[in-house]
């Protein structure tokens, strides 16, 4: 707008100084402004000339100094008055005419003679309807185009200007826009340096691939031409063509090259722009670029810019040692430079890559340099007095306090004061960012100062401030109070439905995360429903109701918030209630009556599934309360529950297998399905097998549908254990009998390890099978007859035989065995346990040489532990304490008391489970906040299918520190025996 | 008001201002006859792309003729420079006999637009210098312009890159256009 509003001037100047070419008055203010660029003598002129007609009252025109001290005069106060101008409101010169006077007018455009002057004026009101969004319909746009193009007669260079920018803006079809072409190929060669920019820039819209071919010499020429808005304008223009032409633009490089050493700043940020789309798609090309430049001094703060960012990308890529260091002394170079825009992009820089260089020593280094420096820069730049950098440094420095808590809280300090900053986004980033990095103590302050700005900021932000609080309920559990109090407030505003989700998001994670904020916030979340607009939220709360009320200390007082929507609700939540009801009833016997007679109430529903629902549900729960028979309890109970206790893709293939085998008169077991994790986890074992056909980063055609790669996948499955059993009766012959277990694959190395190992252990009967999985991550070196050396088997196991990797290439993976046996065991139900060293040894070759030699490679020790004899088996919630009877009745116990060597709860928790490698259930993988004594109750499947229950007491004892009782039950008592002893 | 003096001065002094189209197909020597004109020599032209238009000055007379191109998909564009249109120039190339029925066509559609009604037309039978030329009579009876009613015409034999009638047929126009007014 400040352009075009600047041509209207300009236009008005040279039409009323030709008018006026005799006055006297005009030269003595152009004396007066002498030292005022050219540019401002026109945009003055017009106003100065205001006060001139009265200057030739006869008192000055009597005395030549006094004439001239008056007109001194006049310019000043016609200056003032200019000044107030601003003031003045402001007054849209272009605003008032419409879009079907301006076409009426467009007939000017085909008048001969031209009358520049009033074009000038039609075209600045065709840009600004254009801008101002009025649609045109084809048939307009058409007719002005080509009435636009009428004016290449004219060659006043102003009018030509325009032109250019309206034939731009119209953007006219391909099948219309080669009009201009000629004109514009003309123009592009003229002598007028302004023509020649702007036709360039409008041929890079215009140009198609045959026509660029043909005029390729000519923005060759362009690109190294003097005028820097010539060789700008060749420039974008490539940019532009090397999305469809890319062929053509590569034939530039040299000139490029040369661009990029220009003198002028915007020439050089735009070789660059372009250099760096010529060379993305060649990595190293690409790195070659960069880094040189690095070395060198861009004149351009705004190239300088662009490099930091690509340099960035650069490093992001990939992990190159060989670049990291150039590289990053550039970036770190940048951070001193002179210009704050270049010290910004590099200190973003430095953040962005915070967050990808995750290790970072403690999180004070970046790929090996101190970021202390940049984020200095970004605390100078919090107190700036320009908005924008306030906001760029607040907005940096919230995303490096999501990886680096830490390094961004050093800025708090300077953090506090913008959150009054009279710019609400740049309050709320401030906020948020200090959230993320604050400490406990000021939270509640925190919030308090959040709900001050909640209603005046847009709902982006708001979901921002709802993820923020959830990540502090999170660290800070203790301060769930004042949260859920900011969050059950502002579900009681009003909000998008987005927000609402994320708030009932944030109360339900905060309800299961942190036990001593469940009954509030249930209650929180029943006032929500009883005015809730968004019935899919409604629901989503009922269910989760229907799930936790029934184990809060008293149950009853949540049902009149479910039955009131029972009641009142559409039929999709009147539903949703009606299950949650039920739940509530089956898992808590007391209100089982109660809610039978609510439920009646609803028998008459008018919608089918509310009705079905009932009345399975009331002939359900009518027979729990008649019959006392727990067996029935339990196959209800297995109607409530969505979850089943065993993987469906295991149901499937162990009937398969069940049909097939001999036995299938006999009944199925149900006991021995693995768990969906414990499947899932096997097949990834055996998956992991599979000889690697494709390369990593060779994804599968796009065409590929679900069903297909769906069979790949199962055939991978079968192909993989079909591997392990061929590779197996290689070595053992037939003796190994069936594979009993799959544990999850282990590494022994570190990731980025030259070269990487994972370990899967099979258990099988009398044996163990460890496959190592190696993968070569060294360009240009094969490795070849990969052998597994183990050392220290000791008594427990002896070798009985192993495979080896032929070849192994670059990129590639592939599995070695080791078959051992086990000695002993018999009275420890299969358990053998053990600690031994393992190396690779390998024939080490590099690309082209024929020799090479021989290598040991050592990595960590290989444990066995009672852990890896179990699978996890989760139980569905409330089953557990029934279960546990059963196997009272048919199984056996044993007791063990211990010390334990920990500091809090948690972290004795996570050991046990862990070390026992069984699955928490009924939620007691999570220990309250504050308590002393904590009961862990877990689940698995011991090896062949065998049910074992561990119910483990863990307290603090101020005395003797964390000791704990773990009671186990399985059917054999070996195993009990076993599993007990696990932990010593 | 200025525009309103030096509009006085050109009618006084003599001087007008006519706007010309100057069309037909493709090679039959558009762009050379504009520049022969606008420069006094021969240029080496390519396939007009588009138009090109220039302001050539004879006998204070400013023609500013528009060459619009003569490729298939152009034409059906040139309508949309008919407007105001004074003088038509329908070039055509009389040594191809084999497409002179297309320009015949061409000529009859454009002459049928409302918007040409008023428009005189001067045809140049181009390319005289080849030994296989059509003479201008013979291109008068392959285009149909003796048929031609309530329509001022001629025609004029002219050879672009020697300039060989292009200032004849131009005195036609501007005698024709003068005693218009």
């Amino acid at each position: 707008m400040v352009v075009l509003l600047f041509c209207k001037k300009t236009t008005i100047t040279t039409a009323t100084t030709n008018k006026n070419n005799h006055n006297h008055n005009h030269n003595n203010i152009n004396n007066n402004n002498n030292n005022s660029k050219d540019d401002d003598n026109q945009l003055f002129n017009p106003l100065l000339e205001l006060p001139a007609p009265r200057s030739r009252s006869p008192a000055s025109i009597m005395a030549g100094t006094s004439l001239k001290d008056a007109i001194k005069e006049k310019i000043t106060a016609a200056l003032k008055e200019n000044l107030k101008m601003e003031e003045r409101e402001f007054e849209n010169p272009w605003s008032k005419k419409d879009k079907a006077a301006v076409m009426q007018e467009t007939r000017c455009f085909s008048e001969t003679p031209l009358d520049s002057a009033k074009c000038l004026e039609l075209l600045t009101r065709v840009l600004y309807l254009l801008q101002q969004g009025e649609k045109f319909t084809p048939t307009e746009l058409t007719k002005l185009f080509f009435d636009v193009t009428k004016l290449f007669q004219g060659q006043s260079s102003r009018l030509r200007r325009m032109v250019y920018l309206v034939i731009k803006e119209l953007e006219p079809s391909e099948t219309e826009v080669f009009i201009c072409m000629s004109c514009l190929i003309k123009d592009m060669n003229s002598k007028n340096d302004c023509f020649r920019a702007n036709s360039i820039r409008v041929l890079a819209g215009v140009l198609d691939p045959a026509m660029a071919a043909q005029i390729d010499r000519y923005l060759k020429t362009a690109i190294v031409d003097n005028n820097p808005f010539v060789a700008s304008s060749a420039l974008v223009c490539g940019v532009v063509l090397h999305r469809n032409v890319p062929d053509v633009v590569k034939r530039w490089v040299n000139e490029i090259q040369e661009a990029v050493n220009s003198k002028h700043a915007m020439v050089q940020l735009h070789a660059l722009t372009l250099l760096y789309e010529l060379k993305k798609t060649d990595r190293l090309a690409l790195h070659k670029v960069v880094t040189t430049l690095a070395r060198s001094q861009l004149k351009s703060p705004m190239a300088e810019c662009k490099l930091i960012s690509y340099a960035t990308q650069t490093l992001m890529a990939e992990r190159d040692p060989s670049v990291e260091k150039t590289l990053m002394s550039y970036l770190d170079s940048c951070l001193r430079h002179k210009s704050e825009m270049v010290t910004y992009e590099a200190a973003r820089a430095f953040c962005q890559l915070a967050a990808f260089d995750t290790e970072g020593s403690g999180g004070h280094t970046v790929l090996g340099f101190d970021m202390t420096h940049a984020t200095t820069i970004l605390q100078i730049f919090l107190t700036s007095p320009k908005p924008v950098i306030r906001f760029g440094a607040i907005r940096t420095l919230n995303m490096l306090a999501q990886t680096r808590p830490q390094t961004a809280a050093r800025c708090n300090c300077d953090m506090e004061p913008l959150l009054s900053d009279s710019n609400r986004n740049i309050a709320t980033l401030a906020l948020t960012t200090m959230l993320k990095t604050g400490h406990e103590s000021n939270v509640e302050r925190l919030v308090k100062q959040i709900t001050s700005f909640m209603s005046d900021i847009s709902d982006g932000f708001k979901m921002e401030v709802v993820r923020a609080v959830k990540g502090l309920a999170l660290l800070y559990p203790g301060k769930y109070k004042t949260l859920m109090a900011f969050l059950s407030s502002n579900l009681r505003e009003d909000g998008t439905a987005d927000f609402k989700r994320d708030l009932v998001d944030a109360l339900i994670m905060i309800i299961e995360n942190i036990p001593a904020a469940r009954e509030a916030g249930l209650l929180h979340l029943c006032e929500f429903i009883e005015d809730c607009e968004y019935p899919n939220l409604c629901t989503r709360i009922l269910g989760f109701l229907g799930e936790e009320v029934a184990s809060t200390s008293l149950p009853s007082k949540y049902i009149r918030f479910i039955y009131n929507r029972m009641i009142l609700e559409n039929a999709l939540v009147r539903a949703a209630a009606v299950d949650a009801l039920a739940k509530i009833a089956m898992k808590y016997p007391k209100l089982r009556q109660d809610v039978l007679l609510l439920l009646q109430f609803g028998a008459n529903d008018n919608d089918d599934e509310v009705r079905d629902r009932i009345s399975l549900y009331t002939s359900v729960l009518q027979q729990c309360l008649q019959e006392s028979n727990e067996q029935a309890k339990i196959g209800y109970q297995a109607l409530m529950s969505s979850e089943l206790g065993f993987s469906l893709d295991a149901l499937y293939d162990n009937l398969v297998g069940h049909m097939a085998s001999d036995a299938k008169d006999a009944a199925f077991d149900f006991n021995c399905l693995p768990s969906d994790e414990a499947y899932a986890a096997t097949a990834k074992a055996q998956a992991a097998l599979a000889p690697e056909k494709k390369r990593p980063g060779l994804a599968p055609g796009p065409k590929a549908s679900v069903a297909e790669t769906q069979q790949k996948e199962a055939e991978q499955k079968t192909t993989a254990s079909a591997e392990l059993a061929r590779v197996l009766s290689e070595i053992a012959g037939d003796e190994l009998g069936p594979l009993q277990h799959s544990c999850k694959p282990k590494p022994l190395t570190e990731s980025e390890a030259e070269y990487t190992v994972q370990m899967i252990k099979h258990q099988f009967k009398n044996h163990l099978v460890l496959e190592m999985y190696v993968g070569n991550t060294v360009q240009g070196m094969i490795l070849e007859n990969i052998q597994v050396r183990l050392t220290g088997l000791g008594q427990s196991w002896s070798e009985v035989g192993a495979s080896a990797i032929s070849k192994l290439e670059f990129g590639q993976a592939s599995s070695a065995h080791v078959v051992l046996r086990k000695n002993g065991g018999d009275e420890t139900a299969g358990v053998v346990t053990g600690r031994f060293g393992a190396a690779l040894r390998f024939l080490v070759k590099e690309d082209g040489d024929d020799l090479g030699y021989e290598d040991d490679y050592p990595v960590e020790h290989v444990t066995i532990t009672t852990g890896d004899f179990i699978a996890p088996k989760p139980i569905q919630a409330g089953q557990f304490k029934s279960v546990w009877e059963q196997l009272t009745a048919q199984g056996v116990e044993a007791t063990q008391k211990l010390a334990l060597n920990f500091k809090t709860l948690e972290a004795a928790v996570e050991y046990i489970t862990t070390t026992l490698n069984m699955a928490a259930c009924d939620n007691t993988g999570k220990v309250e906040m504050g308590v002393r004594g904590h009961t862990l109750l877990l689940s698995g499947n011991f090896l062949a299918g065998q049910m074992c229950l561990v119910k483990a007491l863990v307290g603090m004892d101020p005395e003797r520190g964390c000791v704990a009782k773990i009671s186990v039950r399985a059917k054999n008592e070996a195993v009990c025996q076993v599993v007990s002893s696990a932990l010593m | 008001m200025g525009l309103a003096f030096s509009k006085l001065f050109a009618k006084l002094l003599g001087k007008m201002e006519m706007r010309i189209l100057m069309v037909g197909l493709d090679a039959a020597g558009k762009t050379t006859i504009l520049y022969k004109l606008k420069l006094g020599e021969v240029v080496t032209t390519i396939p007009t792309i588009g138009f090109n238009v220039e302001t050539v000055e004879y006998k204070n007379i400013s023609f500013t003729v528009w060459d619009v191109g003569g490729q298939d998909k152009i034409r059906p564009l040139w309508r949309h420079y008919y407007q105001g249109t004074q003088g038509l120039i329908f070039v055509v190339d009389s040594n191809d006999r084999d497409r002179v029925e297309d320009a015949r066509e061409e000529l009859n559609k454009m002459l049928n637009e409302d918007e040409m009604r008023e428009a005189i037309l001067l045809v140049f039978a181009n390319k005289q210098d080849l030994p296989n030329a059509m003479p201008a009579a013979e291109v008068t009876e392959k285009l149909g312009l003796q048929n031609m009613r309530n329509r001022q015409w001629f025609i004029q034999s002219a050879c672009a890159t020697t300039g060989d009638g292009l200032y004849e047929g131009l005195d036609w126009l501007s005698r024709t256009l003068s005693s218009k007014k």
